[in-house]
């Protein structure tokens, strides 16, 4: 006994009390500075050094007005983007970028259509065009193909600075000449189809840059609201305001109906701002009730694209867990059946999915690999019609093939058959899940304290980088109560023995 | 005589007439791994307080220019800390998705030219910060520790306290380098330096 205190006592002078182990031990300069570089990420000004020494102290004034700062949003947004991992980078739309060739703008995906051989080009010569940029006349080549030349353009992205662009690209119309709408998806083969004024309903590679920029930017602008309203944290899980710039509703407003397999307007066409592609203000749209926060954020649903990622970065971030294979390793399947679809029962998956799948099932009504909610009324979690086709025999439709379970190729799915595809293998009261939506989830873990704890370990972990002291954390998160603000967390643990114990 | 020659032909190859080396009476020991050992490189004190960390990126980049006047390593249009993100392991929350914040070799690396750019624009500076004595070329003892105190208050946020023994340290240095370079600015760019690159700096 004596002599584990000894060996005690001896790790507390070696380590404990050594300012390079216990920061906490610093003298007041040492707190200023570590606090100036957490709350507002740079070191204290001359001036503030000097009013901290004449004080002896860290006014409550002086810590007020950096917690309120500009600086201690960017530290803030910057802990929640190693949450979020907002940063996009997907190929946002290939069949309506613009690529460079001879420094002459031009739809390679579209030129089999538009020039009648793939990879072709208009060539480096002034065209020859209509009012609506229709070539006139053109150059037919070896290889079938024809050469319409270039015109010059201002696009939406940079007008000061016109461009050249391949003139079937840069057709104006509206409707093709076989009455096909030019600013819809069904365009794309039409040869008489082009990126229209401004080339607005085309993109070239700095603009889908800004845009991705733009999408990954909004779930940090909703950290930076929450802040600025100083409500509870939880909010940002819950909020159903999302933030647009001139690059997001150009987005939005243009180029979403190229591919509505994938993107829808997050609100109608007549509720989106009106912002000039390089406005890089902010503006607040108000969304519908089935957004849930950061959770279904179209820079969340593309940076996460499967409901089972989407549930295990949540699961991490912001419940701080993770999912461990057992030591004893995944467990080999045995006999010779097909293995059940099933995950939630398969042996050697089970231990994860048990619990994956019905939290994944939260974001059964997004669509995976993409960002549009499939609402109940549209999609019936069972529909009759999908179940007879595929119990009868009779041919089922294409919205039955491509929604629901149709088909079977284990006995474990024929319960399931005419069921929406993410009901599948839920039961006891999780098929509630896909319409409970992921707020379901954040609401059950507000419930049991889970969230809150995170919360709180999460930031006791960037300010103190520190080996947890779970007695501490259960102190601060009753404390703390229902709703804090994030910024009230801050100040308690900034302020606590734990981050710095006072004057030497 | 006889000697001379018995040397001489001690010496010489009697086929090609080459010099011939004679064998080393101590060859070069050979070192097995075994013998390095093993050690943990993780830190055995648990401490359930607040532990030093690493600046960030981001911090260093910004403490560098709050401290020298807004000196930027780089060009206005970009800080060579951000051009060096990357290799610096800040995080893209695509390829990697955890900054790395060790004081590694690539991070000191790095730190020592930003360190080395921005200590020579600060010292060049109109209006610079950088000297809190009257006559910037003084070698006189008492005016340069008193420039070392200052630099140490402005650069690593320390105390302004001239009995810590670490300014002896920096003073020596000072004059060291003095006493090679025969420069005052070179002398107070090492110290400069060595202020921006230790520990007291980048670590919190």
């Amino acid at each position: 006994m004596r002599g584990s205190r000894l060996i005690l006592g001896a790790i507390f002078l070696l380590g404990a009390s050594d300012p390079w182990v216990d920061a906490s031990t610093q003298d007041l300069h040492g707190y200023v500075r570590a606090l100036s570089l957490d709350l507002r990420g740079n070191v204290p000004t001359a001036a503030e050094l000097e009013e901290v020494e004449e004080a002896a102290e860290v006014t409550e004034s002086l810590l007020e007005s950096w917690l309120y700062s500009e600086e201690f949003e960017e530290q803030v947004i910057a802990q929640h983007r190693e949450m979020f991992w907002n940063e996009l980078e997907v190929n946002l739309l290939p069949k309506r970028k613009l690529s460079k060739r001879d420094g002459i703008y031009f739809n390679n995906n579209r030129s089999r259509y538009t020039r009648d051989v793939a990879h072709s080009h208009c060539g480096d010569f002034e065209a020859d065009v209509d009012e609506m940029n229709r070539p006139l006349s053109w150059l037919t080549n070896d290889d079938g193909s024809i050469s319409e030349g270039y015109v010059i353009v201002s696009p939406y992205w940079d007008p000061d600075n016109p461009i050249e662009v391949c003139a079937l690209d840069a057709q104006l119309n509206l409707v093709s000449d076989t009455g096909v709408d030019c600013t819809t998806y069904a365009g794309y083969e039409e040869p008489t189809c082009g990126c229209g004024p401004d080339l607005k309903w085309c993109l070239d590679g700095g603009t889908e840059t800004l845009i991705e920029q733009a999408l990954s930017k909004d779930l940090t602008e909703r950290v930076r609201a929450m802040l600025q309203s100083d409500g509870s944290y939880a909010d940002l899980l819950s909020s159903s305001t999302m933030y647009l710039n001139g690059a997001s509703a150009h987005f939005f407003r243009y180029l979403t109906p190229y591919d509505d397999e994938v993107y829808e307007r997050p609100v109608p066409l007549e509720d989106l701002p009106e912002l000039d592609f390089a406005d890089e203000t902010w503006t607040p749209v108000t969304l519908g009730s089935e957004h849930d926060g950061v959770l279904t954020a179209p820079g969340w649903l593309l940076r996460h694209q499967t409901n089972r990622g989407r549930a295990n970065r949540f699961y991490g971030a912001f419940l701080c867990n993770e999912f461990i294979v057992p030591e004893t390793g995944v467990g080999a399947l045995s006999g010779t059946e097909a293995p059940t679809p099933n995950l939630i029962r398969r042996p050697g998956c089970l231990g994860c999915h048990a619990r994956l799948e019905p939290w994944a099932a939260y974001w059964g009504r997004w669509t995976e690999a993409a960002m549009i909610y499939r609402p109940q009324e549209s999609y019936p979690a069972f529909s009759e019609d999908c179940y007879d086709c595929a119990t009868t025999g009779v041919g089922c439709t294409d919205f039955c093939e491509d929604y629901y379970l149709v088909e079977t190729s284990h006995t474990d799915q024929r319960p399931y058959l005419g069921w929406y595809m993410t009901y599948a293998f839920l039961l006891d009261g999780k098929e509630e899940n896909p319409d409970l939506g992921p707020l379901g989830w954040v609401e059950t873990a507000q419930s049991d304290g889970s969230l809150d704890e995170c919360a709180t370990r999460n930031t006791a972990r960037w300010l103190l980088n520190w080996e947890e002291d779970e007695s501490v954390i259960e102190e601060w998160v009753s404390e703390l109560g229902d709703s804090f603000s994030y910024r009230d967390l801050v100040r308690r643990l900034v302020t606590s023995p734990e981050y710095w114990a006072g004057v030497p | 005589m006889i000697v001379w020659l018995w040397l001489a032909c001690a010496s010489t190859d009697p086929d090609g007439g080459k010099s011939t080396v004679a064998s080393d009476p101590d060859p070069t020991p050979v070192v097995e791994e075994s013998e390095l050992g093993e050690t943990t490189i993780e830190r055995e004190v648990v401490v359930d307080r607040r532990q030093l960390k690493r600046m960030t990126v981001a911090q260093a980049r910004d403490s560098m220019q709050r401290i020298s006047g807004g000196i930027v390593w780089g060009d206005e249009d970009e800080s060579k800390w951000d051009a060096y993100a990357d290799t610096l392991g800040v995080a893209d929350y695509q390829l990697r998705v955890e900054s790395d914040r060790s004081p590694s070799v690539m991070f000191q690396k790095f730190l020592d030219d930003a360190a080395t750019a921005t200590c020579r624009g600060w010292l060049e500076a109109a209006d610079s910060s950088f000297y809190t004595i009257d006559v910037p070329d003084s070698t006189e003892r008492e005016d340069v520790r008193s420039n070392v105190v200052g630099l140490r208050w402005q650069i690593q946020g320390k105390p302004k306290d001239a009995s810590a023994g670490i300014i002896d340290d920096y003073e020596a240095l000072f004059f060291k380098a003095h006493q090679r370079t025969d420069s005052v600015e070179a002398a107070w760019q090492t110290v400069c330096v060595a202020m921006f690159t230790h520990p007291d700096f980048f670590m919190y």
